[in-house]
Order: C-alpha cells, then sequence, then structure tokens
C-alpha cells in the first residue's frame, strides 16, 4: 500500500518514539535488575527479557535497534565499556533473530521456542566469538552457559509480558512494523 | 539516575576534539586486537596508563584494571593447558600444563583485554556523552540515528524513576500484610506485575512522544538545532595531523619491531 508523505512522516517519528523509548526501557531493564557472575565479574540482567519482549511486540527494526543499545549503553555506564561494541551487535542481532522467526512463522507456541533459540544461537555465538578475540576462547566459553540461562529467561519473560501488555493495553499492536 | 561516565578533570586529552578521539579509540582497539608480541602490547598498555595517570589521576589509572581483575586471573588460569605449542614447561603426569607458547599467548591475551579496557575508560572519563553523539554525527551517523539515540538518554532517567516509583507502589499493596519480605520465589513472582506496569506505562508514552517530534517538525528540510557545535574540520587541522602521526607510528612499531 501506497503512503502519502503526511502519513510517512507520522510513522517515521512513531518509529523513532517507540526505538527510542524501547531503548530506555531496555537499558533499565539490563541495569537496574542485576545478578553478578562471581567469576567474571559480568553480570546476568532482565536486559534479555526485554530484548523479546519488543521482539513479541514490535517487530525485527525495533528490536534490531533498541535491543543492540540499550544493552550497549547499560554496559558503558556500568564500567563494562569494552564490552559495548559486542553487546550492541549480540543483542541487537538476537532481537532482530527472534523477531524475524516470530514474523515468519506466526504467533504460536512452537515459534516463540523457534524465536527463543535463534535468539540464543546468535547472542551467545556473538558472545563467544569477541570474547575468543579478546580474552581467548577458554575464558570466553566459561560464559556461555550464563549466556543460555540469561536467553531462557529472556524468552520466557519477554513471551508472558508481550502476552500480558498486549491484553492489558490492545493499541501496542498498532505500534508494532 | 548518572547516564554518564565523565569525570572532570584538566589535561590535553579534555581539549582534544572528540573526533579525532573517537578515531584514536578504534585505531588502538584495532592494534591491540591484531599485535601478537607480549613486549609491544606490553608497551601500548603502559603508555595507555600512563595517559590515564596524567588526565585523571593516579589512582584512576588502576580502576579498569581492577575492574576486569576476575576475567585476567581466569585467562591466565585457562589458556595455558589449552595452547600447549612451543618447549614444554611444565608436565603434570602425562599432561602437559605450560609451555612457553602458552604463557606468551596468555600474556598477549592479559595485556590485549587490559589496553582495550583501559582504552575505553579513558574515552568515557574524558569525553561527554553530548560530544561523543555529536562526533559520530559529524563522522557520517544519521540525524534520524543521532535524535533516537539522544531522545533515549533523555528517556532513561525518566525510566529509572518509573521502575522505582511503581515497585515502590506495589511494595506499599503487600505492607502489614507480612508478605512484604518473601523468599526468592515470591520476588520473582513480584517482580511480574511491576515489569508490566512498567512497560505499559512505556508503551503509553510513545503516541505523545511522536506526537510531539511531530510538532517540533521532525522531517522538515531543517533538521533541529544543537545548543552546542563541533568546530569545523578545518580549525582542529593540528589534532588531526597529531592524530594521524601517531596512528603512523604505532603501525611502524607494531609491524617493524622485530618481536
Amino acid at each position: 500500500m501506497h503512503m502519502n508523505s503526511n502519513e510517512d512522516k507520522k510513522n517515521v517519528s512513531g518509529r523513532i518514539a517507540a526505538i527510542a523509548v524501547m531503548t530506555a526501557v531496555t537499558m533499565v531493564f539490563t541495569y537496574v535488575v542485576r545478578i553478578p557472575i562471581a567469576p567474571t565479574r559480568g553480570y546476568i540482567n532482565l536486559g534479555d527479557v526485554a530484548v523479546f519482549f519488543t521482539a513479541f511486540t514490535f517487530g525485527p527494526f525495533t528490536a534490531l535497534i533498541s535491543g543492540g543499545l540499550g544493552p550497549a549503553i547499560a554496559d558503558i555506564v556500568a564500567g563494562y565499556s569494552q564490552w559495548a561494541p559486542i553487546t550492541f551487535a549480540a543483542h541487537g542481532l538476537q532481537g532482530l533473530a527472534a523477531a524475524l522467526v516470530i514474523k515468519s512463522l506466526g504467533n504460536r507456541k512452537v515459534a516463540e521456542a523457534a524465536a527463543g533459540l535463534a535468539g540464543m544461537i546468535v547472542m551467545a555465538g556473538l558472545y563467544l566469538a569477541g570474547g575468543a578475540f579478546m580474552v581467548g576462547f577458554a575464558a570466553a566459553v566459561v560464559e556461555v552457559p550464563m549466556n543460555i540461562i540469561q536467553n531462557a529467561v529472556g524468552v520466557f519473560g519477554g513471551f508472558v509480558l508481550s502476552r500480558a501488555v498486549k491484553k492489558a493495553y490492545p493499541p501496542v499492536s498498532r505500534l508494532a512494523w | 539516575m548518572i547516564t554518564e561516565t565523565f569525570v572532570r578533570g584538566r589535561g590535553p586529552l579534555y581539549s582534544f576534539d572528540p573526533r579525532p578521539k573517537f578515531i584514536l579509540l578504534v585505531y588502538l582497539v584495532v592494534l591491540f586486537l591484531s599485535v601478537s608480541s607480549a613486549l609491544i602490547a606490553g608497551i601500548l598498555v603502559l603508555a595507555v596508563l600512563l595517559l590515564i595517570w596524567g588526565s585523571l589521576g593516579f589512582k584512576k589509572s588502576w580502576i579498569p584494571v581492577k575492574s576486569i581483575l576476575p576475567i585476567l586471573i581466569l585467562t591466565a588460569v585457562l589458556t595455558p593447558p589449552f595452547n600447549t605449542e612451543g618447549s614444554v614447561l611444565l608436565n603434570l603426569g602425562e599432561h602437559t600444563i605450560l609451555t612457553d607458547g602458552g604463557v606468551r599467548l596468555t600474556l598477549v591475551l592479559i595485556l590485549r583485554f587490559t589496553g582495550i579496557t583501559s582504552v575505553f575508560y579513558l574515552f568515557f572519563s574524558t569525553t561527554r556523552t553530548e560530544s561523543f553523539i555529536l562526533a559520530l554525527r559529524s563522522l557520517g551517523l544519521p540525524y534520524r540515528a543521532a535524535l533516537t539515540v539522544t531522545i533515549s538518554l533523555r528517556y532513561i532517567p525518566d525510566m529509572f524513576n518509573t521502575y522505582h516509583r511503581i515497585t515502590d507502589a506495589h511494595k506499599l499493596r503487600t505492607a502489614g500484610t507480612g508478605r512484604e519480605n518473601g523468599g526468592f520465589r515470591h520476588r520473582l513472582g513480584s517482580l511480574f506485575p511491576v515489569l508490566i506496569s512498567i512497560l505499559i506505562h512505556a508503551v503509553k508514552t510513545i503516541p505523545s512522544l511522536a506526537m510531539a517530534l511531530d510538532s517540533k517538525g521532525l522531517g522538515r528540510a531543517n533538521p533541529r538545532t544543537s545548543c552546542r557545535k563541533l568546530e569545523p574540520w578545518m580549525a582542529i587541522s593540528r589534532q588531526l595531523f597529531l592524530t594521524a602521526f601517531l596512528m603512523t607510528v604505532l603501525t611502524a612499531v607494531a609491524v617493524l619491531l622485530p618481536l
């Protein structure tokens, strides 16, 4: 469907607003609720919950940008800025992969599981690759189980929250694109 | 809530334009990732730590190292047994634990991660967020992308306050019922209603923010102006020359030094 320029302009401001607000939400979910991991001084957090919520509710592009930007800003503020570029790529692509799977398979339970798996492979894989470059493969492998747990919590939490918010505030579905 | 890691101070790095500083940051990260000599990596790390000392003070120069100490120990313990090239230094039964190749690789990895961490720390401690975004914009980041990042940073403290307000409001609902200090399962269970409330509050702000952006004339030919502007490129030609000079010298040292 062809949109006139006025509609197009409205969409642009709506999209910018959605990405900006969801970036702030993802950052707060990542930064505020943190469980430290003793050996590496890293932490598991609810950032993944926000990433999957965005992917299930707003679609691929919002999930890509806000999913990457929110945790990356949290890394910088928390003093782990050296991880920020890897975090941006890992969580952004995690959100994108999950949203694309949901978009192509529909909102079924199998699709949600597949979306979680796709997000987990992308996120854990990128962290492993980036960590291997920075601190070596042996030390990077240690973080993989935690990343998988964090992803699993994210899929479950994101799915539950997305359903609950869509039910409590139906207009949210109109913000997806 | 603080969304800025800038530390007040004086020194040449503070007066340096964020654009050449960002270019140097990217260059140094690439250099640290590509250097395979422990000696060169060590010299680079020492130079960066001295820069932190000069710009932020002696105490601050250890902050980046302290923050990554556990992962450095992990690298030191786990890397040698999995990299057994070179002459053997230590055997445990039939297993080789330590070789000179493994020790060299471990040293390079430790110095690499220390260097990258220190460079990032130095950059974000001496550069304001606003200047960083202006630098990215000047280096080619599209206007709409920069605007999105700026609005996000503006909304983070709001969202942070909303989180605490909603958490307190939910706590009040259980006040006096004896369920205030429940176990882990109770706390996890009570987290979901808080998160749902935050998300509904956040989602409801999107249409009004979009309307505000429309009212501000988003999409017009003349983009929103900024209170602060970076110097024109010509005005920082000396800094650019110094950056190019530093990059050339460091590349020459890394490539030509036969180590």
